[in-house]
C-alpha cells in the first residue's frame, strides 16, 4: 500500500483499475465493498463507469457488487466466483446445472462442486441437494445415477429423463471403456 | 569407465571459477597488454611471457532440468530446423537423445534403476556450458570458435571452420558435433540470445539463464543439471 | 528429384537369404508414405492365400515424410502386414509411438520391409547405412524390456528398439511389436516371430531436410503448436480455469492447480496451463489421474510419450510396490495399457496382498508390466471380455480338460487378486494349454469353442464385427458416423479423426457450426446419444475421417492427436486448422500439395487397402461380407424402466438397419466405390491411378458388374 501511495502519478481511477486487473489476474473477483474501504472519498463505481476501460465487467449481487476484468478472467470463471462469493448454495448448485444443461448440452457431475474453485464441503453438498430437492424454485434440476452409482444433476427444462441417464452415463462408465 | 566419462569427470574435477583458474595458474592480469581481439575473446600476453586467451563471459547459459523434461526432443528438432535446415538429433547443439533412454551411463543390467527413459525417467541432457574457458575454442586450429559480442555465447564462425573435429574431442561432453554434410561444427549459439530450443520446450524444462544463476546450477555440488553425473 | 522431408531410400532384408537392398521411396510417392505405401506392396508382393506366418508374408515398419521432421505429434510408427487374428488374415496396420520411425528417418530410412524367414533366430541391426543381421539365439525367450537394454548395449545408448516378447516368439495371434517403455503395436508380434527376428535396433547420425526456409517451417511448427489442446485433441480443461470459457470433468486436459506430478523430485504442478503458454503445453494431459484415479497422483514420476509430440499421455509411474513381484517399479502406459489388464480382472481389483486403497494401482501395474514385457496384445480390450464370456457362460468348462480348468487360479480371479495376472498371461504367453487359445483372437474362439449367436450378439461383448473385433469410437461416437467408420477396416477401427473432433469437449453448437464449415452442413453431427437419420453430410464426415486416419498413418501422424479441427483458442473461435497437414507436407518435401490433392492421396491409399481385401476374401461384395455389424448394433436398446427406445430419440446410440445400409451406400458413393457392394470399380481404380489393380482384380472376377 505505502508503495501504491507512492506512485503520485498514477490517478484514483488508474489505481482502481490496476487493483481489479491484479485481483482477476489471481482468479479473484473484486468487492465493491473492499474497493469502498481502500478509497473512502471517492465514487468508486463511478470512476470505474467512466474509466471506459473495455476489459472491466461489473456484477450486482446481493450481497456486494463485483468486479473483473476479463483480460485474465472469462466471464464464465467470473460467474462461478460470483455465485461462490453471494454464499447460496442452492443458487449456486441450481444455476451451474441449468447452464451446463443448456450449453453443451450435459447433465452435472455433482463431484465438480467438491472441486475447485467451488470447493463445497462434501456434508454441505448433500444437504444442499436435499434442499434443492424440496424447493418449488428449483423443481427442474433432476438427479440422475450412473450405473457406478455416481451421481449427476441436470435441469429438465433442457435435458429429458432418459436422455441425461444416457449421458451421465456415457460420461461415467462409457468414456472409460472406451478410451 | 569410457572414454568420454572419464574426461568429463577429470573436468568436473577441474571446474573452476575464472578467478580460481588465474589464482591457481599463477597469472596475473596487471601489466599484461593486449595482443589480439578477435570477437569477445581476447589474447592476453603475461608478464612471464605466456600466451593466454581470456573469454567474455557469456550474459546467459542453458539450464536443463531432468526432473521436468518429458523426453520429447522438440528442443533438439527445432534447434537443428532454425541452425541447419534440416532436422536431426546428432546435430543438436543440446544432446537430449543421447541419454534418454539409457542415462549417461548407457545400457547395463541394471538398466532399470538407473537414469534413463527405460529406468527411473530420469532424462539427463547435456546442453553447452559456454565455457569459462571452453575448451573447444582453445583447442580449435583456425581460431574459428569466438565470444559473441553481444551476449558472449562461444559461437562458430562458419567460414572459418575446417570441420576438423577438435573441438567435439575437446568438449568433456563431446557437444559440437561437425555436421558430415556441411563440414562445419554445429556448436550452441544461444540462438542469438533467443534460444529456440528453450522456447520450443512444453514442459519449461530449459531455461535460459543469466551466468550467475547458471554457474550454481551447472556446477553446484548439488546441481539438478546434467552437469553433474550422480546428481 | 528432392528427397526433403523423405530420406528417399527404403530398406529391404531378406531375412531368408540374408539379402540386403536397397528401394527408391520416390516411385512410391503417389501413395505418400507410412501406411499408404505399406499397402501398395503388401498388393504389388504379397499374394493372395499368403498365410500371416508364411515366409512369403511381408512386416513393412514405416514411416513418412513428416516424420522427424518436428512436426508436432509426428513420432509414430505405422507397422502394415498380415494380421493372423483375422479370419482372412486381412492386411492390416498397426501403429506404435515412440522414437523407432524418427530414428528410422535420421538413420536414412522412409520403411524397412521384412520378408522371408531366418533360419534362426535373429535381430537386425541398423546403424545409418550399415545393416547387419546378428545372432540373436541368446535373446530367443527373453522379455521385451530386456531385450531392448541388450540391443542397445550392443549398438550404443541412443539406439531405439522395437522387440517382441515370448508371445511373439510363439506366434500368439493377439501379440505385439513394442518400443520403448509402453508403445505397442498389437497384433502383428506373431509375424516377427515367424520370421525368426526377435528385434530390429535402429541408431540414425543423420538429418531430414526441410525444402523451405527453415524460418518459415518454425512459423508453421509455432502456429501448430498455438492450436495443439490436450491429449485427443479434447481443447477444454476438466475443471474450470480462469482463462476457460468452457470446461468438461472428462476431458484429457487435466492440468489444474494443485494436482502434481508426485513423485518427481521435487514434484512438478501441473497448473492453470493457459493455452497461450507454451511452456505448460507438455503438462495439460495428466494422464495418471484420469486413467487410473486420484490415488496415482503421488506415484507420478512424470508424463512421458512420443518424439517430438508436446502432448505427454503416458503416464510414468514409480510404484515401489512392484519390487516385491520381482518387478521394476518403474511403470509406463497409457489408455487401453491400462484399461486391458482392469478387463482381464473383470470382476474387479480389489485389496490383495496388503496393498489397501492402492491395491488397484498397484495390481493394474502388475498385469500391465507382464502384458508388456511378455507381449501379449488385447484386441482393443476384448481379451478380458472374451475371458469374462467363457468363464461366466461355462465355455472353459466345457471345453477346456477337466485337470487344466482346475489349475486355473479362478479363486484369484473371484477374489479379485491381481495374482491372477501371473497366471494368465503366462498361459497365453507360451500358449499353455486349451485355455491360451483366448489369444487367437475372437473370430478364431468362436469357431473353436463354437460360441454361436449369442456371443456375436451380446451388447455387453462390444464385438463390433463377426471378423473378430470390437467397438473402438463406433456408434457412441458421432451415431452412423463412427458405426460406419467401423465397418471398414479388417481389425477394429482404430480412428481417431472423427472422435478427436466429437470428443473435443466443446458445446455441442460449436461443434455443429464446424461441422458445417468442414463437411458442408451442421447435420454432419449430432448431439451424443441423441442421433438422427442418416445423410449425406454424415457420409462426409465419414469419408473425411476415414482418409484422414490413412493420412496420419501415411505422413505419419498421431491420429491420437490429429487433425486440428478444433482449437482451444476463444480469438479463433476455436476453430483449428485442417490445411495444416497438406501445408507441413508442401513445406517439408517442396511438393505443392493442397488440402484436398492430399485427401485425394490417401482415398487412394484407402480404396487400395478397400482393393486388397477384395483379393483376399474373394468376394466383391464387401457390403455383405464385409461391412455388415453384429445384430446388438441395430437392435433397440431398453432404458431404465425395461421400455423400449426407438431409434433416433434422445438415449439411445443404437442404430437402425435399413438406415445403416443407407449409410454405407452414401460412404460408397463418397469414395467412388460401388453403390451395391461396396468395392471399388474398375472406373474409381482408373480415377485414383491404378488401373494395374483394377487390371487384376478384373482377372480374377472380383470387379463389381
Amino acid at each position: 500500500m505505502e508503495e501504491m501511495n507512492a506512485q503520485q502519478t498514477a490517478s484514483p481511477g488508474a489505481d482502481i483499475v490496476r487493483l481489479v486487473r491484479e485481483d482477476s489476474a489471481a482468479a479473484r473477483l473484486t468487492r465493491l465493498s473492499v474497493l469502498k474501504e481502500q478509497f473512502p472519498e471517492m465514487d468508486v463505481e463511478g470512476i470505474i463507469a467512466e474509466s471506459g476501460v473495455p476489459d472491466l465487467k461489473k456484477m450486482r449481487g446481493k450481497r456486494d457488487t463485483y468486479f473483473f476484468s476479463d483480460q485474465s478472467m472469462t466471464e464464465a470463471y467470473a460467474a462461478h466466483l460470483f455465485r461462490i462469493e453471494e454464499k447460496d448454495l442452492l443458487k449456486l448448485i441450481a444455476e451451474t446445472v441449468r447452464d451446463e444443461s443448456q450449453t453443451y448440452p450435459r447433465p452435472t457431475d455433482a463431484r465438480v462442486f467438491l472441486g475447485a474453485p467451488f470447493n463445497v464441503a462434501e456434508h454441505d453438498l448433500a444437504d444442499t441437494l436435499e434442499r434443492l430437492a424440496a424447493s418449488p424454485e428449483y423443481n427442474d434440476i433432476r438427479t440422475c445415477t450412473a450405473s457406478n452409482g455416481a451421481l449427476y444433476l441436470y435441469s429438465s427444462k433442457y435435458l429429458g429423463e432418459a436422455y441425461a441417464e444416457s449421458l451421465a452415463e456415457w460420461m461415467e462408465v462409457g468414456q472409460k471403456e472406451n478410451p | 569407465m569410457d572414454e568420454l566419462t572419464e574426461k568429463r569427470e577429470g573436468f568436473l574435477r577441474k571446474k573452476q571459477s575464472r578467478r580460481d583458474f588465474l589464482k591457481a595458474t599463477g597469472i596475473s592480469l596487471t601489466g599484461a597488454f593486449v595482443a589480439l581481439t578477435l570477437g569477445g575473446a581476447t589474447s592476453v600476453k603475461t608478464r612471464d611471457g605466456k600466451d593466454i586467451k581470456v573469454w567474455k563471459t557469456p550474459t546467459g547459459v542453458i539450464v536443463h532440468d531432468p526432473n521436468r523434461c518429458v523426453g520429447c526432443l522438440r528442443c533438439e528438432a527445432m534447434c537443428t530446423a532454425r541452425n541447419d535446415g534440416k532436422v536431426s538429433a546428432y546435430l543438436a547443439r543440446l544432446k537430449v537423445t543421447r541419454n534418454m533412454n539409457y542415462g549417461v551411463e548407457g545400457a547395463g543390467s541394471a538398466y532399470q534403476k538407473v537414469d534413463g527413459q527405460m529406468g527411473n525417467f530420469r532424462i539427463v541432457a547435456e546442453t553447452c556450458r559456454q565455457c569459462e574457458k571452453p575448451a573447444c575454442g582453445n583447442a580449435c586450429p583456425t581460431g574459428a570458435i569466438y565470444a559473441d559480442k553481444v551476449n558472449g555465447a562461444r559461437v562458430v564462425n562458419v567460414k572459418a571452420c575446417i570441420g576438423c573435429g577438435s573441438c567435439t574431442r575437446a568438449c568433456p561432453w563431446h557437444l559440437p558435433t561437425v555436421d558430415p554434410e556441411a563440414e562445419v561444427s554445429t556448436k550452441c549459439s544461444l540462438c542469438e540470445g533467443d534460444p529456440t530450443c528453450v522456447k520450443s520446450c512444453p514442459t519449461g524444462a530449459l531455461r535460459y539463464l543469466p551466468w550467475a544463476e547458471a554457474e550454481k546450477l551447472l556446477w553446484g555440488t548439488d546441481a539438478t543439471s546434467g552437469a553433474s553425473p550422480d546428481a | 528429384m528432392s528427397t526433403y522431408g523423405y530420406t528417399g531410400r527404403i530398406l529391404r532384408v531378406d531375412l531368408s537369404s540374408g539379402k540386403i537392398a536397397i528401394d527408391d521411396t520416390l516411385k512410391y510417392k503417389d501413395f505418400i508414405g507410412g501406411e499408404g505405401i505399406a499397402m501398395k506392396i503388401m498388393w504389388d508382393e504379397v499374394p493372395a492365400g499368403t498365410h500371416p506366418f508364411d515366409p512369403q508374408n511381408k512386416l513393412i515398419f514405416g514411416s513418412g515424410p513428416l516424420c522427424g521432421t518436428g512436426v508436432p505429434c509426428s513420432g509414430r510408427t505405422n507397422i502394415t502386414s498380415l494380421l493372423p487374428s483375422n479370419p482372412f488374415y486381412g492386411v492390416t496396420s498397426s501403429h506404435m509411438g515412440g522414437y523407432f520411425s524418427v530414428a528410422m528417418k535420421y538413420a536414412g530410412w522412409d520403411m524397412i520391409v521384412i520378408e522371408g524367414k531366418a533360419p534362426s533366430p535373429v535381430w537386425l541391426r541398423i546403424e545409418d547405412d550399415k545393416v547387419k543381421i546378428e545372432d540373436a539365439r541368446w535373446m530367443w525367450g527373453k522379455g521385451i524390456f530386456d531385450t531392448q537394454a541388450m540391443v542397445a548395449s550392443f549398438m550404443g545408448k541412443d539406439a531405439q528398439v522395437a522387440a517382441i516378447g515370448p508371445a511373439g516368439e510363439n506366434m500368439v495371434n493377439l501379440s505385439v511389436i513394442r518400443t520403448g517403455t509402453s508403445h505397442s503395436a498389437g497384433g502383428h508380434g506373431g509375424i516377427m516371430g515367424s520370421k525368426n527376428l526377435k528385434a530390429i535396433g535402429v541408431r540414425g547420425t543423420g538429418a531430414v531436410k526441410i525444402a523451405v526456409d527453415s524460418k518459415e517451417w518454425l512459423e508453421l511448427n509455432r502456429f501448430m503448436m498455438s492450436i495443439i489442446g490436450a491429449n485427443n485433441q479434447h481443447v477444454v480443461p476438466s475443471s474450470p480455469q480462469p482463462w476457460a470459457e468452457y470446461t468438461d470433468p472428462t476431458s484429457r486436459w487435466t492440468a489444474r492447480k494443485g494436482l502434481f506430478w508426485g513423485a518427481a523430485n521435487p514434484p512438478v504442478e501441473t497448473g492453470e496451463c493457459d493455452p497461450h503458454d507454451m511452456q505448460s503445453v507438455g503438462l495439460r494431459t495428466m494422464k495418471a489421474t484420469f486413467d487410473l484415479g486420484a490415488g496415482a497422483e503421488k506415484y507420478t514420476v512424470r508424463m512421458g510419450g512420443c518424439a517430438h509430440c508436446p502432448i505427454r499421455c503416458h503416464s510414468q509411474l514409480k510404484v515401489p510396490q512392484l519390487e516385491r513381484y520381482g518387478m521394476d517399479p518403474y511403470v509406463s502406459n497409457t489408455c487401453m495399457g491400462w484399461s486391458s489388464p482392469r478387463g482381464v480382472m473383470f470382476k474387479g481389483i480389489k485389496e490383495f496382498d496388503g496393498h489397501g486403497e492402492d491395491s488397484s494401482i498397484v495390481g493394474t501395474a502388475i498385469g500391465t508390466t507382464l502384458a508388456d514385457d511378455l507381449g501379449v496384445w488385447c484386441n482393443y480390450g476384448q481379451i478380458g471380455r472374451d475371458l469374462n464370456y467363457c468363464y461366466t457362460n461355462g465355455v472353459f468348462k466345457r471345453v477346456l480338460p477337466a485337470e487344466e480348468y482346475s489349475s486355473i487360479r479362478w479363486d484369484l480371479l473371484e477374489k479379485g487378486d491381481a495374482n491372477f495376472f501371473f497366471d494368465f498371461y503366462n498361459r497365453v504367453a507360451y500358449k499353455k494349454g486349451e485355455f491360451s487359445h483366448i489369444a487367437d483372437g475372437s473370430y478364431w474362439i468362436a469357431q473353436r469353442w463354437n460360441l454361436g449367436d449369442e456371443y456375436w450378439n451380446n451388447k455387453d461383448m462390444k464385438l463390433w464385427s463377426r471378423l473378430g473385433y470390437p467397438v473402438h469410437h463406433s456408434n457412441e461416437a458421432g451415431g452412423q458416423v463412427g458405426a460406419l467408420i467401423s465397418c471398414f477396416s479388417n481389425r477394429d477401427a482404430q480412428n481417431h479423426s472423427h472422435m478427436n473432433f466429437i470428443g473435443a469437449k466443446l458445446p455441442v453448437k460449436i461443434l455443429k457450426e464446424i461441422a458445417g464449415e468442414i463437411w458442408g452442413s451442421p447435420a454432419a453431427l449430432d448431439a451424443p446419444n441423441n442421433y438422427t437419420p442418416m445423410n449425406e453430410y454424415k457420409a462426409r464426415f465419414v469419408k473425411w475421417s476415414l482418409v484422414r486416419t490413412m493420412l496420419h498413418n501415411s505422413l505419419t501422424l498421431c491420429n491420437w492427436m490429429w487433425p486440428m479441427a478444433t482449437s482451444p483458442l476463444k480469438e479463433r473461435n476455436y476453430r483449428g486448422d485442417t490445411s495444416l497437414e497438406a501445408k507441413f507436407y508442401s513445406l517439408a518435401t517442396g511438393i505443392n500439395i493442397s488440402e484436398r490433392e492430399l485427401d485425394e492421396a490417401a482415398a487412394r491409399c484407402f480404396t487400395l487397402m478397400r482393393a486388397i481385401t477384395v483379393r483376399q476374401m474373394q468376394s466383391f461384395d464387401l457390403r455383405k461380407d464385409h461391412d455388415q455389424t453384429t445384430e446388438w448394433v441395430i437392435h433397440r436398446e431398453k432404458d431404465k424402466s425395461g421400455n423400449e427406445l426407438p431409434q433416433f430419440t434422445p438415449g439411445t446410440i443404437a442404430m437402425e438397419k435399413e438406415d445403416m445400409e443407407l449409410g454405407r451406400t452414401l460412404v460408397y458413393r463418397e469414395f467412388g466405390w460401388d453403390e451395391k457392394t461396396g468395392a471399388p470399380t474398375r472406373a474409381c481404380l482408373e480415377k485414383y491411378g491404378m488401373p494395374d489393380v483394377a487390371e487384376e482384380l478384373g482377372r480374377r472376377g472380383l470387379l463389381p458388374t
